[in-house]
């Protein structure tokens, strides 16, 4: 189209510990055009727009906005700048009114001191009535429907002047009419030659709306092309297509008679809908769907920590009624949540005590006293069985890498001796190599007959270790596949169902 | 590494490896992060010189006795603190079982006794009463914990109600029986003697009994903090909740149990305090939880949460105490000390955070 | 300990900054430099010597003395683990004085050759009603 390139990134790395984020990405913007920024989850979509933003410090690189190199120290300086972002998590002040939050931080004032009503109503409504927004200037922020608040955010870009404007996830609360509303709003923008990145997961859209689209996988760069080159296949190919040889350890265990059945289970504060399923002994079950599909919602409402609204769990055809995680965990049950820092490791205490907290049960003697000795032998057990790489058992477990916290807590909940073992994302934020050992375990747990759930957003992952996969969409379970001979589109199209 | 002659040559090579501007930053680190350690070690020198009797066998007697004193209410409150909140209601709890304890008591030929028909004092009613005064903290700290776990309430807020209740309590209990708000005094030798009698000298320097039950109730906490379940769960609810609840952790019973017993130990406090203080007043207890949890921070017990251990907390109470037998030694004025307290409280919480920040 | 490279710090996996840690607990929403930190640290340390060196230019204890219905006994200042110098004894018509008590119901006396100043402290005078001869 041979239109000017408006933001330019190149050779931008970003390196966490143990995980490389960021491999030597680039992105280029023109104006006037809709850029679809594409990829897994944890692709480093977001990290990327982190560090155009400032919230992460990049490792090397570098930024070029209008052909001026640009290193931004926060959003704020950002949006100075006219780079602006609509935000999937909208950060605003929700009980302050609509104008309120367009002129925060920079409110029109009369002698430097009074705040100028009268100018900013006029301007605001200047911008709504150019955008084609239908919105009450005095209404507060916390009283709008979700997608009236994203209508205010793009306008608060706009008011910026924004050269520049990142939509990221923009559709995911909103109803048909009102994407259609912001695609036109789009449409205008991009008329006025402003630059958008557009994130997003939905291939519809970003078919329908985009130019140009640049590929992510893994932290590096795959492809950019115009959108009109694309087949939607193509792009999943794009996206997914790794290599899986050598990845994943051979499989051997075999799935016997069924265990678990979980029936009609519907959630009490969440989107679970009538979610049932069967998972045999020795067979690892995986669970696939997009994010907010009730994948975790699903492992945790088993576990008891969500609560059900309706729902029967049966463990070797008795019922469990799993309440509290205490009581889930005395009927055989196990969960590794998805969040390890938030929900899974007690940073600040040393690696015996996290391995044992659990099962303190095992280690009373008197009926009070807990012998230090029995609880010894066991984390040193498992520090063995699971090769953990720590100094000693007093390590705190902060300072080990994600892999061996893993595997601590992994080992925290065989020493309760579950039947059942609710993985949910076992392998995020690990390293290849920790990658293979997480899932030698897995398939040897199943060996041992234990039934396995594994809930995963990789999907290379949950073909090479499962034995089936459900699929689940919009809290509903949209099907169920044979991990063995089935396909990436396939699950892709099943998790799709009901969005 | 555990051998400290070995951790400081560790330290003394590192240091001869730095460069200049490195050994600059960790002089200063040095002093900041000891900045408490060195403002005590000011004011014994300072004392030392101006006050000869600071350093006799004496005054290391009082120092002692008052750690003793001082204690049990910082041990309660530093459980409530590694769940990451605090108890504002300790003071004022601990001065309504003083004045409960003192009213149960009273010499039974003490002529403005509140209550007449009061049994004899003995051995057995006296602890009896002791019991009873346990009882009433173990009560007002069941309610804090309830509301805490229950309704997720902030302690400060919770701890505050209920430090206002019990004030409320101790100033209609000090106007009973036509009481009027008088301080109560005359209580009886055998109450005294159980709790204040003497088990030794030092220097001149009786050694009281409650420097024996001290050292017991030290050795009761670090079980139940370092040997039961209920101490492992405290710390794993306190360095991360939601992982605690995940891994099968009761965090409602845990925060319920960690406060009740912190009551607990408030009541046995103000069993003490009424002896020690020879009469109990309404303003008896007042802002002592701030001298337990300057005492605690100082000793380790971070507001982080999840983190703290028993010697951590003597050796709070020993510092916080040393300074202030210090600066009562050179005749600062009791409104000073306020200041200073409040100042040493603020000093210990960014030492708190510095040391979790600039930790490697 | 062989392989050190494994042992790393997890700190920003999903954190915001580079070196930065996230407080956790009471200080959760705490966000400070730690320059700023020391300069509190200093500050207090300041105030606390400040407030010292201030009080240390008047140091002692006061005693006041409460005569409960007699005459005006003027306060003391004392200095810490010194004998209360004796003061003169107080009258009151038709009462006759029966010593100083550290608690206003008369229960405890001041022993003036014993008891020692440790802080500032009211004392209240003892009364006998005189027989009305």
């Amino acid at each position: 189209m041979g239109r000017d390139v408006l933001l330019k990134m190149e050779g931008i790395s970003k390196t966490f510990p143990g995980v490389k984020a960021l491999d030597n990405v680039k992105l280029e913007v023109k104006a006037g055009t809709v850029h679809a920024l594409m990829g897994e989850n944890g692709a480093g979509k977001s990290t990327l727009m982190k560090c155009l933003f400032g919230m992460y410090v990049k490792d090397s690189g570098h930024i070029y906005l209008d052909g001026k190199e640009i290193d931004f120290k926060s959003s704020k300086e950002a949006l100075d700048n006219g780079v602006a972002m609509v935000h999937q998590e909208l950060n605003q002040a929700l009980k302050r009114n609509v104008m309120d939050n367009i002129w925060l931080g920079r409110y029109p004032k009369i002698a430097g001191i009074m705040v100028d009503e009268h100018k900013m109503r006029q301007d605001t409504e200047a911008i709504f009535k150019e955008l084609g927004i239908e919105v009450d200037v005095h209404r507060i922020m916390g009283d709008m429907p979700v997608s009236q608040r994203q209508m205010v955010e793009i306008a608060k870009a706009v008011s910026y002047n924004s050269k520049v404007i990142v939509f990221d996830e923009p559709t995911s609360s909103l109803t048909e009419e009102e994407v259609e509303h912001l695609f036109e709003i789009i449409n205008m923008l991009r008329d006025r030659g402003v630059g958008i990145i557009y994130i997003s997961h939905k291939m519809a859209e970003i078919k329908r709306i985009s130019d140009e689209i640049t590929i992510m996988r893994d932290g590096q760069w795959v492809a950019t092309e115009p959108a009109a080159n694309l087949e939607m296949n193509d792009i999943i190919r794009l996206m997914v297509g790794r290599e899986l040889t050598n990845q994943f350890p051979p499989k051997t265990n075999k799935p016997g008679e069924v265990s678990l059945r979980v029936e009609d289970v519907t959630g009490m504060y969440n989107q679970l809908r009538k979610v049932t399923f069967e998972a045999h002994q020795g067979e690892i079950l995986g669970i696939a769907g997009l994010d907010s599909s009730g994948r975790s919602e699903t492992l945790e409402s088993i576990f008891g920590i969500r609560t059900r609204k309706t729902g029967k769990i049966f463990l070797h055809g008795k019922e469990c009624l799993n309440r509290n995680a205490g009581e889930s965990i005395k009927n055989g049950f196990a969960l590794l949540t998805e969040e390890r820092r938030a929900t899974g490791i007690f940073g600040g205490l040393s690696i015996k005590e996290n391995t044992v907290i659990s099962s303190l049960k095992r280690h009373k003697k008197f009926g009070i006293y807990l012998s230090e000795k029995s609880q010894r032998e066991d984390t040193q057990f498992y520090i063995d069985a699971m090769r953990t790489k720590t100094p000693s058992q007093e390590t705190k477990i902060r300072s080990l890498s994600g892999g061996n916290q893993q595997k601590v807590i992994i080992g925290r909940w065989l020493l309760t001796e579950p039947e059942v073992l609710l993985l949910d994302e076992p392998t995020r934020g690990i390293d290849v190599g920790a990658k293979y050992e997480i899932y030698q375990l897995i398939i040897d747990l199943a060996n041992k007959g234990k039934t396995v759930l594994m809930v995963s957003s990789e999907m290379p992952e949950l073909l090479g270790v499962c034995d089936r996969i459900i699929v689940m969409s919009g809290g509903r379970v949209a099907g169920e596949v044979d991990a063995r001979n089935t396909s990436q589109e396939e699950i892709m199209t099943l998790a799709a169902k009901y969005v | 590494m555990a051998n400290p002659l070995k951790k400081y040559k560790q330290v003394v090579t590192d240091y001869k490896q730095m460069d200049a501007k490195d050994k600059k930053r960790f002089w200063i680190d040095g002093i900041l992060n000891n900045a408490l350690y060195i403002l005590m070690a000011i004011f014994i020198i300072y004392t030392a010189s101006v006050r000869p009797a600071f350093f006799t066998l004496g005054s290391f007697a009082n120092l002692i006795t008052q750690v003793a004193a001082y204690l049990p209410m910082a041990l309660g409150i530093a459980g409530c603190i590694v769940l990451t909140g605090t108890d504002l209601s300790a003071g004022r709890v601990s001065g309504l079982t003083a004045a409960v304890a003192a009213v149960m008591l009273q010499k039974s030929d003490f002529a403005n006794k509140m209550f007449q028909n009061i049994p004899e004092v003995t051995l057995g009613w006296i602890l009896v009463v002791l019991l009873g005064v346990v009882a009433i903290g173990a009560i007002v700290g069941l309610v804090n914990g309830f509301f805490v776990a229950k309704f997720s309430l902030h302690p400060f807020i919770v701890t505050l109600s209920t430090q206002l209740i019990t004030y409320g309590v101790i100033l209609w209990f000090f106007g009973l029986n036509g009481n009027n708000g008088q301080p109560i005094s005359g209580l009886s030798k055998e109450y005294k003697d159980l709790v204040g009698g003497e088990m030794f000298r030092l220097g001149n320097v009786a050694i009281p009994m409650y420097v024996l039950y001290a050292i017991i109730l030290v050795a009761v906490m670090w079980f139940v903090w370092n040997k039961t379940a209920f101490g492992k769960n405290m710390f794993a609810v306190g360095s991360n909740a939601e992982a605690a609840k995940v891994s099968g952790v009761n965090v409602f019973w845990t925060t319920v149990l960690v406060h009740t017993l912190a009551g607990a130990m408030y009541g046995y406090a103000g069993f003490i305090e009424g002896v020690r203080s020879g009469s109990v007043a309404a303003a008896t207890g007042l802002n002592a939880e701030c001298d337990a949890i300057a005492a605690c921070v100082i000793g380790g017990v971070s507001f982080v949460g999840g983190t703290g251990s028993i010697s951590g907390i003597i050796l709070g109470v020993f510092i916080l105490r040393i300074i202030f037998v210090a600066l009562t030694m050179l005749g600062v004025d009791s409104s000073s000390l306020y200041i200073i307290k409040g100042a040493i409280i603020l000093c210990a919480c960014a030492l708190d955070m510095r040391k979790y920040l600039v930790k490697k | 300990m062989e392989n050190k490279k494994d042992i790393v710090e997890e700190i920003s996996e999903n954190g915001t900054g580079e070196k930065q840690r996230e407080f956790r607990g009471l200080y959760k929403h705490v966000k400070i430099s730690v320059k700023t930190l020391d300069i509190i640290i200093v500050t207090c340390i300041v105030v606390i010597l400040l407030v010292v060196a201030i009080d240390l230019r008047n140091p002692g204890f006061t005693i006041t003395f409460d005569s409960k219905g007699g005459t005006d006994v003027a306060p003391q200042n004392q200095m810490y683990g010194q004998l209360l110098e004796v003061p003169e004894e107080p009258t009151r018509e038709g009462y006759e004085f029966t010593g100083w008590y550290v608690d206003p119901a008369c229960d405890d006396e001041w022993d003036q050759d014993e008891d020692i100043i440790e802080n500032d402290f009211t004392l209240y005078a003892g009364w006998e009603k005189k027989d009305s001869q």
